[in-house]
């Protein structure tokens, strides 16, 4: 074929690189060598963190209570008095009642019976009246409905909040 | 030193891939150039060829093809890649419509007979035509280096070769064709 003969007979270009193919060749290793320091600085990361997360679970496996300490090091609250200054603080906030008597852990406190219920009511009626009341099991009617929810502390003291379901009357219905 | 021993200790000491870098660079930049035909892509492509080639030393396996045909293969690659990135780039500026290039009959023959002249026309044909003539006509290489090289059959080169002169024949303008007819007789 004369276009094979062609071909063959064709000049090519003889450009030869010079000094670009050592630029060029020092601008590869430069990229290599980059990507090879990367490669170890993220080798280096995930090594410690490794490390951290094995000692981790050891101590969780040898003792819960080390992986707490862990925790707590680690995390942003730190002491564990600071913890239950916070839990007390937050009782505080709670309402009184119309006897004076704490509503929070300090009503637990002095009786660890069941014999005080706190009803809130949900309902219309108690609208203007405040939400929160100490009342005894007694005074509970038969026929409300209300939602009982039991909250224990570590200490197992407990406390109760009762919510009044509204009656059918006061709800307003939907109509179809 | 043996070149296996070369590629076995490049693939964890970069000065020793430095060796293999200055005995293939020559051939691979001479290649490159005769596909993109531009001495800035041609830098670009071979640093990309070369940077790969070091990145994935440890998957080459002597024993399957050498190591010369292994940095080819990589340079079709990185050529082909250049190309799709040129195309994409062309569609993002949207609408540029690419002007043929009026034929104008080469003055004598050595003109007619030069690189430039025939690459226009190369330049049309699919990628793996162009590598095959390319590899073929201009690097001078064996149907078997060839083979190596694109990883196909001897069988299959011959008949890609085949078609790819049918189809560059055709787009030869035949004034062209005629004087090459006459000036090879």
């Amino acid at each position: 074929m004369s276009i094979e003969k062609f071909l063959d007979q064709v000049n090519t270009p003889n450009n030869h690189p010079g000094p670009i193919a050592v630029k060029l060749k020092y601008d590869i290793k430069k990229r290599i060598l980059l990507r090879k320091r990367k490669q170890q600085q993220l080798f280096t990361i995930a090594k410690y963190a490794n490390v951290i997360l094995l000692l981790f679970v050891v101590s969780m496996i040898i003792n819960p209570d080390y992986a707490l300490v862990i925790n707590r090091t680690f995390t942003a609250n730190t002491d564990p008095k600071e913890q239950s200054l916070h839990a007390e603080t937050q009782d505080d906030n709670l309402p009184l009642s119309e006897e004076g008597v704490y509503l929070g852990s300090g009503l637990s406190a002095r009786s660890n019976n069941q014999s005080h219920i706190i009803p809130v009511s949900t309902g219309g009626q108690a609208a203007g009246s405040s939400s929160f009341q100490i009342m005894d099991l007694s005074e509970l009617e038969d026929n409300t409905p209300y939602i009982i929810r039991k909250i224990n502390d570590r200490n197992n003291r407990s406390i109760y909040f009762v919510n009044e379901i509204a009656t059918l009357e006061n709800r307003s219905r939907i109509p179809y | 030193m043996t070149e296996l021993d070369i590629i076995k200790k490049a693939k964890y000491d970069i000065s020793a891939f430095e060796l293999l870098y200055d005995k293939y660079f020559l051939q691979i930049y001479k290649f490159v150039l005769l596909r993109v035909k531009d001495c800035d892509i041609a830098n670009e492509v071979v640093s990309d060829v070369f940077f790969k080639a070091m990145n994935k030393l440890s998957l080459f396996k002597w024993r399957s093809i050498p190591f010369s045909s292994w940095l080819y293969r990589i340079a079709i690659n990185e050529i082909s890649n250049y190309y799709r990135r040129q195309k994409k780039q062309q569609k993002l500026i949207g609408g540029l419509t690419i002007e043929e290039e009026q034929f104008t009959p080469p003055a004598d023959l050595d003109e007619s007979m030069s690189f430039e002249f025939i690459h226009k026309y190369i330049k049309k044909l699919p990628q793996r035509d162009q590598d095959v003539i390319v590899l073929r006509y201009f690097e001078k290489k064996s149907f078997q280096e060839i083979s190596e090289i694109i990883g196909k059959k001897e069988g299959y080169i011959r008949v890609i070769l085949h078609r790819a002169l049918k189809k560059l024949e055709k787009t030869l303008p035949k004034e062209v064709i005629e004087d090459v007819n006459r000036k090879v007789s």
